[in-house]
């Protein structure tokens, strides 16, 4: 699997592109169901009974609590409120701007969804009874609900789009070269461990022993022989930087990362923190191509341009790296050939 | 590891590849079992021939700091930790008198670089 972290200018999305988007696929769309929900709640309650039933025995189907109908209906109202507004919020303090962005509000507005829309649920077969002990168990319907919700929310997710790793302002920080004399070529090369994927393959090994002693434990094993396997084609990679740039290679060969040297790049080296950064360690697909190679906290190479297209690996002497990669940026522009 | 050429240097191309690599491997920047670029990648990296690469990596393997293996290339074995440490403190010595001898470091690496032809002849 070879990645050329390339492409044309046509598919760079803007910040302003995707806050658009959560506006018209999350936002307003919860807003309206929300609303929805409490008017037609208020248009059933003269079908309603007094009191609604509002939990129900586990597997039995029989009424547990019943309530006042507001009572039941308003704190939902509030939650999914309160979840639409939190996204609001990360979104305002700039907390959705790197990588789990679609995560973040993909698994918010599913939820919000999910509990804005279960009153309606709830009390749909409750209209016409005389008394909430007699409420049918409404079941079946919220595990449609559930269902439903978890699509809206994988969509929001694939529709709201992940904003690029790096952010252009940082990229222009500390620019450095590597002094070349005419007639002088350098390569600068480096193997870092992901530990990441180590310790993935530590698991599958024990999943695998787990699954083999426990004897009726088969598929466990599978999943254990899964992870070692990716374990084994990811834990070790080769970091090069020569004339065509930087190439991240894994063991054999497996997966590749190429990121070219292009007139408007810019290597840097610098910090990240997987888990404030990235949520975790592994890699990364970012918007507008950009890649992140996130095995561990610490120095880090980063290369990017302008659009936000950009490849950031974790590894030692990011600086020797990036000058390389800078002199060959510079040397690009001089001579074009 | 960075590895640099000089077409216009003094030293020939194998050299200045077995110095670099060599220089990585004694600094601890190329770890032991850490496999190098395949030969023909540094090759067309540095725009210089296979020959010059397979040549420098047969240099570094005869002086014992890589192994070149079938199938997987050419593995750094380095100096084992033990040597490289008396080494180091032997080294660290002679320095030490030698500075209290009033010995110029030029003249005693000349005079240290004449002992291992003498060395070898033995």
């Amino acid at each position: 699997m070879t990645i050329s972290i390339n492409g044309s200018a046509r598919s760079i999305k803007t910040d302003k592109d995707r806050d658009g988007r959560l506006w018209w696929v999350v936002i307003l769309p919860m807003l309206g169901l929300i609303l929805g929900s409490v008017i037609t709640v208020a248009a059933w309650s003269s079908q309603l009974p007094s009191q609604v039933a509002n939990q129900w025995a586990w597997g039995e189907g029989i009424v547990a609590t019943v309530r006042p109908l507001w009572l039941s209906v308003i704190p939902l109202v509030l939650v999914a409120t309160a979840f639409v507004f939190g996204i609001l919020i990360l979104e305002w303090t700039e907390r959705l701007t790197s990588w789990g962005r679609r995560i973040t509000i993909g698994a918010l507005a599913g939820v919000a969804a999910f509990i804005a829309a279960a009153p309606l649920v709830l009390l749909i077969e409750q209209r016409g009874i005389q008394s909430a002990w007699d409420a049918p168990d409404p079941a079946l319907g919220m595990m449609w609900l559930a269902i439903a919700a978890a699509l809206y929310a994988v969509v929001a997710a694939l529709v709201v789009g992940n904003k690029p790793l790096a952010s252009d302002t940082e990229r222009r920080d500390a620019i450095e070269y590597l002094p070349l004399a005419d007639g002088e070529d350098a390569v600068w090369t480096r193997t870092t461990t992901a530990w990441v994927f180590v310790l993935l393959g530590v698991t599958g090994v024990i999943l695998a022993l787990v699954g083999l002693f426990a004897g009726t434990l088969w598929p466990v094993t599978l999943v254990g022989a899964v992870f070692v396997v990716f374990a084994v084609a990811l834990a070790r990679w080769t970091v090069t930087v020569d004339k065509n740039g930087v190439r991240c290679t894994s063991f054999c060969g497996i997966a590749r990362f190429h990121y070219p040297v292009v007139p408007d790049g810019a290597a840097t080296a610098t910090d990240v923190h997987g888990l404030g950064e990235f949520l975790g360690w592994g890699i990364r697909m970012g918007g507008n191509k950009s890649v992140g190679l996130i095995f561990r906290n610490g120095p880090a190479l980063r290369v990017s341009e302008s659009g936000g297209r950009s490849l950031t690996v974790t590894v030692n002497d990011a600086t020797t790296a990036a000058a390389l990669y800078n002199t060959q940026v510079a040397r690009l522009t001089v001579d074009p050939s | 590891m960075l590895i640099r050429v000089d077409r216009n240097a003094a030293g020939p191309l194998h050299e200045q590849v077995a110095d670099a690599i060599r220089t990585a491997v004694l600094d601890g920047d190329a770890t032991r079992g850490e496999r190098l670029p395949a030969a023909r990648e540094l090759a067309e990296s540095l725009n210089i021939s296979l020959h010059t690469v397979l040549r420098a990596y047969q240099e570094l393997r005869d002086e014992g700091l890589i192994e070149l293996r079938r199938g997987t290339g050419a593995v750094v074995i380095g100096l084992p930790d033990n040597v490289a440490r008396d080494a180091i403190r032997i080294l660290d010595d002679a320095v030490t008198r030698l500075r209290d001898l009033g010995v110029p470091p030029s003249v005693a690496l000349e005079l240290f670089r004449h002992r291992f032809p003498a060395t070898r002849t033995m």
